[in-house]
């Protein structure tokens, strides 16, 4: 009987935790993706209505703005942290004394809330007070910077903010690839006569797909959830210039009462945030247990 | 490799280059924390980089207990303390299931257990949007809506995934053989788990702990979502502090309080860093 | 199964038509082995070849798929591990890192609550027998490869066990202490004489071991016997090449008649069999095609006692490689009928490319059908 007792037990310890993972994630997605179908408004209601709120959804310029935004963010966000993130971390990489101080340094926003960042960058952009009201104080009086009032412009700043709290976690990812690298193949490729350069070139970052692969991952599913950001350095605006699907989730479920519409906007960013990440966990997973 | 180490023209270059980037990260912190100590009209008039002409403190004394959060004039104090009874219970909670996740998944291997982790494992990934909306009305149901208890469980649900997988994954490399040999002595279930790999965790448990409590801390979406007066997180006050838009903008205040937010989390960065650096890479390159 | 009917009342530790299946592919072909008490039965075959989970089913970590293990002729096959009366040392040793050497060697004791004067006179008296009390207070880490290897054993015999398991024991440490670890495992069993299992791949630590080897290969049990039996009469020519070094030479040739002898034939050259069987006999009447087998220790450079009686035991052969290795030097000959290695004494002097006279022990020669690679007797 105590023998049963011990077998039975690993499940019984697993188990919560698995129940409320079934129950809290998947049973609400579940629900989310039902009330997407329904003619809720201010609060939850059962009405069926097919594919209606998907319908409006990709009618409203608002929701397209808001993947508009995502798009230019998203790609401009990845791309300038990756490129960023290696060439901080090839730089680094180059027997640096102060290497111990550097890293740190370039690391530390990931420790922040977006909100402490959103709130630092809003005001050093801030045409009237920050960089341009110094730039000016300082005698360059044709300084221009008011991107974060601007319609067309707004959002760069929003990856700019980004940028400075990620790259240098991207910068830690491809470091720790860099010296995942077996020193002899380098030290091969250096009795062959190959330049530094050569070396990271044909040898080094080709080695690194991976790391690219992940820092890729890893970058476009913080850049489809962004909200706290977007909320603390700009509230979406101006107007919606910088407005994001999860701001536009959450302001149309709480603000707008137009619940329907964004059950059904979360649930397209769940299809974009599995999309991406689906497949490089099956991967993952498959290569971990072969290995 | 022994020219590269010699000072030559590139190497200064090199050096410079990795200076100028560390300065555009110190950037906003150092103009936060200077500005922090300027009374507002020197905030207005003079240059950002500048050091304050006249040092003072109450910017600090007036964002910690007299500014005008919302509607009361409170300062962050008792945000601050709503975020501590929220964080701790919330971390040491996931982090012991997370680790007794772990060490099912991987020592106690059933038929499925793939699939069960594969599930915990994406429900990391989930965007939070999607769960808002039942979120709060379960909490309403449960009679936790608004209270600190209520964000307890929100986080606690939410982290499991990444406590589950980073003492997996730790616990993956942990000598099968160990487990064999205890159980060979007549070691059951708990005591493996709390004689044998308990007292090896120490490295997993700091970083888990490290992870959860940086995020949790500065999570912002639940908190502005699920919190009421009474548990009102940093993250949403601060914010409420630097958007409000009654009255005159007290930047000088603002930095205090964005310093005062983020200071637990530098302080932990601070003080173990390469643990933050680990959890963050278990959370990122390994699935 | 006729002998180990016969010698029923002798066998202590019974493994009766055990097998396993994972997921419809036998990791183990229903095997079956005996062995009498106090017996030191060594598990040798290369890696996959089933030792070590046949291993762990005597442990209790993998449960069988049919069959039954007997210890004293009682089943323990569905007992827990810890029930078993049995202890193990493993591979790795699987020391626990947080505890002392003591707290190691008493922790099977501590679960089993013991009180704690008893543990510690026990863990004393272990701690004696194996030359490690200066030890008993450090961790672990703080050890050599050959003390943590004493630990895992204190912690096994601390247990006063019915019977001792061995998995690869030797395997992590460097050649020397694997010699002299070797010979203290051999000498501990003479001492307690309990009945041990030990799993390895290493045919040296097996011959010298064992009282009982049984050889495996995927799965399935090769070969049963003492270690005198399965270095001169192996079964197969799976046994015949993997126990000894270097591996038995083997040539595929035929057997013929020749003057009232039977001859081994291969190409040009002839080996006159010492005493042949009926079988060879029958074989030989059709010309039929047989391996030959020898190992390198029955070929050598003069022509022994043992081998003057009989004729046609000579060949002339040119050399290929010449190995010294200090005490012996090993000479290897090649051409386009037969490959051979031979060892001979270290004052010869052989040079490649020569000729050289080798002579064959033919008493000491093995045929193995050469379809099957079933041992011919």
């Amino acid at each position: 009987m105590k023998e049963r007792f011990q077998d039975l037990l690993p499940k019984l310890v697993l188990g919560p935790s698995f129940l409320l993972i079934l129950f809290f994630v998947y049973g609400f997605i579940a629900y989310t993706g039902y009330l997407s179908l329904s003619d809720s408004k201010m609060l939850p209601s059962y009405g069926f209505v097919g594919m209606d709120n998907y319908e409006r959804l990709w009618k409203l310029r608002h929701w397209s703005g808001a993947l508009k935004n995502l798009a230019v963010f998203g790609s401009l966000y990845i791309i300038i942290c990756s490129v960023l993130g290696l060439t901080l971390a090839i730089l680094l990489d180059q027997k640096i004394r102060a290497e111990g101080v550097l890293r740190p340094i370039y690391l530390y926003p990931m420790a922040l809330s977006f909100i402490v960042t959103g709130t630092a960058w809003k005001w050093f952009l801030d045409p009237g007070i920050g960089l341009e009201h110094t730039m000016h104080q300082w005698g360059w009086e044709s300084f221009e910077f008011d991107w974060i009032k601007s319609r067309t412009n707004a959002i760069y700043t929003v990856v700019i903010a980004a940028v400075w709290q990620s790259s240098g976690f991207v910068m830690a990812m491809f470091l720790a690839g860099l010296r995942g690298v077996d020193s002899d193949i380098i030290r091969a490729a250096e009795i062959d006569g190959a330049s530094r350069a050569r070396i990271y070139r044909r040898i080094i970052i080709p080695l690194m797909r991976p790391v690219f692969l992940s820092a890729f991952v890893v970058l476009a599913h913080l850049a489809i959830k962004s909200y706290d950001l977007v909320i603390a350095l700009t509230g979406g605006g101006p107007g919606k210039a910088t407005e994001l699907p999860a701001t536009f989730m959450y302001s149309y479920t709480f603000s707008r009462n137009l619940m329907g519409i964004g059950a059904s906007s979360a649930i397209i960013m769940l299809i974009m945030i599995f999309s991406i990440i689906v497949p490089y966990l099956y991967t993952e997973l498959r290569s971990d247990s072969k290995r | 490799m022994n020219s590269a180490s010699k000072l030559s023209f590139g190497r200064i270059a090199l050096y410079l280059v990795l200076f100028v980037f560390a300065i555009y990260y110190l950037l906003p912190l150092y103009v936060m924390l200077v500005n922090s100590f300027k009374p507002l009209d020197e905030i207005r008039q003079g240059d950002m980089l500048a050091l304050p002409q006249a040092w003072t403190i109450a910017p600090w004394a007036s964002a910690w207990s007299t500014a005008q959060i919302g509607v009361q004039a409170t300062g962050l104090k008792p945000y601050f303390m709503n975020s501590i009874s929220m964080v701790v219970p919330a971390v040491l909670l996931s982090t012991l299931l997370g680790a007794l996740n772990g060490y099912v998944l991987t020592k106690w291997r059933f038929k499925g257990d793939g699939i069960v982790f594969g599930l915990i494992l994406l429900s990391c990934f989930i965007p939070f949007q999607i769960v808002l909306i039942p979120m709060a009305r379960m909490l309403g149901i449960l009679g936790l809506a608004g209270t600190t208890s209520g964000l307890v469980l929100v986080h606690l649900v939410y982290g499991l995934g990444f406590t589950t997988l980073f003492f997996r994954n730790y616990y993956a490399a942990f000598p099968t053989e160990l487990i064999r040999a205890a159980q060979m002595d007549g070691a059951g279930f708990f005591r493996i788990f709390t004689r044998i790999l308990l007292p090896s965790s120490g490295p997993i448990i700091v970083v888990t702990v490290i992870w959860q409590f940086t995020n949790i801390w500065n999570d912002f979406l639940f908190g502005a979502s699920f919190a009421d007066v009474d548990s009102v997180p940093m993250t949403v006050a601060l914010n409420n502090l630097v958007s409000s838009s009654t009255g005159v903008k007290e930047y000088n205040v603002h930095f205090a309080g964005a310093i005062l937010a983020a200071l637990p989390t530098l302080i932990v960065y601070v003080v173990s860093g390469r643990y933050f650096v680990r959890g963050l890479m278990a959370g990122a390159v390994k699935g | 199964m006729s002998i180990s009917m016969n010698s029923k009342t002798q066998s202590f530790l019974e493994i009766d038509n055990l097998g396993k299946q994972y997921a419809g592919v036998d990791a183990l072909k229903s095997v079956s082995i005996d062995v009498e008490e106090g017996g030191f039965l060594v598990l040798v075959g290369p890696s996959g070849c089933g030792k070590s989970t046949l291993l762990n089913m005597i442990a209790g970590f993998e449960p069988a798929t049919t069959g039954d293990i007997r210890i004293a002729g009682k089943s323990i096959a569905d007992l827990h591990p810890s029930k078993r009366d049995i202890a193990m040392v493993f591979q790795s040793y699987a020391l626990y890192p947080n505890m002392s050497v003591a707290g190691n060697i008493g922790f099977g004791m501590e679960t089993r609550g013991v009180p704690k004067a008893e543990r510690l006179k026990k863990i004393d008296e272990v701690a004696s027998i194996l030359q490690i009390e200066p030890l008993l207070k450090r961790k672990p880490a703080q050890l050599s490869g050959g003390q943590r290897q004493r630990v895992a054993m204190g912690r096994a015999l601390v247990r006063d066990p019915q019977a001792f398991l061995f998995d690869e024991p030797l395997s992590n440490l460097d050649a020397r202490l694997r010699v002299d670890m070797r010979a203290e495992i051999k000498k501990l069993h003479a001492r307690l004489g309990t009945t041990i299992v030990y799993v390895t791949h290493d045919q040296i630590e097996a011959m010298t071991l064992a009282t009982k080897i049984a050889v495996l290969k995927l799965g399935e049990l090769q070969q049963v016997g003492t270690p005198d039996e399965i270095y001169n009469a192996p079964a197969n020519t799976f046994v015949a090449d993997f126990m000894g070094s270097p591996a038995m030479n083997r040539v595929t040739g035929q057997l013929e008649f020749s003057q009232g002898h039977i001859d081994f034939v291969v190409g040009p050259y002839r080996l006159r069999l010492h005493e042949p069987s009926e079988e060879h006999r029958e074989i030989a009447a059709r010309s039929g095609t047989v391996d030959f087998g020898i190992r390198a220790e029955n070929i050598s450079e003069e022509s022994g006692a043992e081998n003057t009686g009989a004729a046609g035991n000579a060949l002339s052969l040119q050399v290929d490689l010449v190995e010294p290795t200090g005490s012996d030097t090993f000479i290897s000959t090649k051409d386009e009928h037969a490959v051979f290695t031979a060892r001979i004494a270290n004052h010869v002097k052989a040079t490649v490319g020569e000729k050289v006279e080798l002579f064959f022990d033919m008493s000491k020669a093995h045929f193995f059908d050469s379809e099957s690679g079933r041992r011919i007797p």
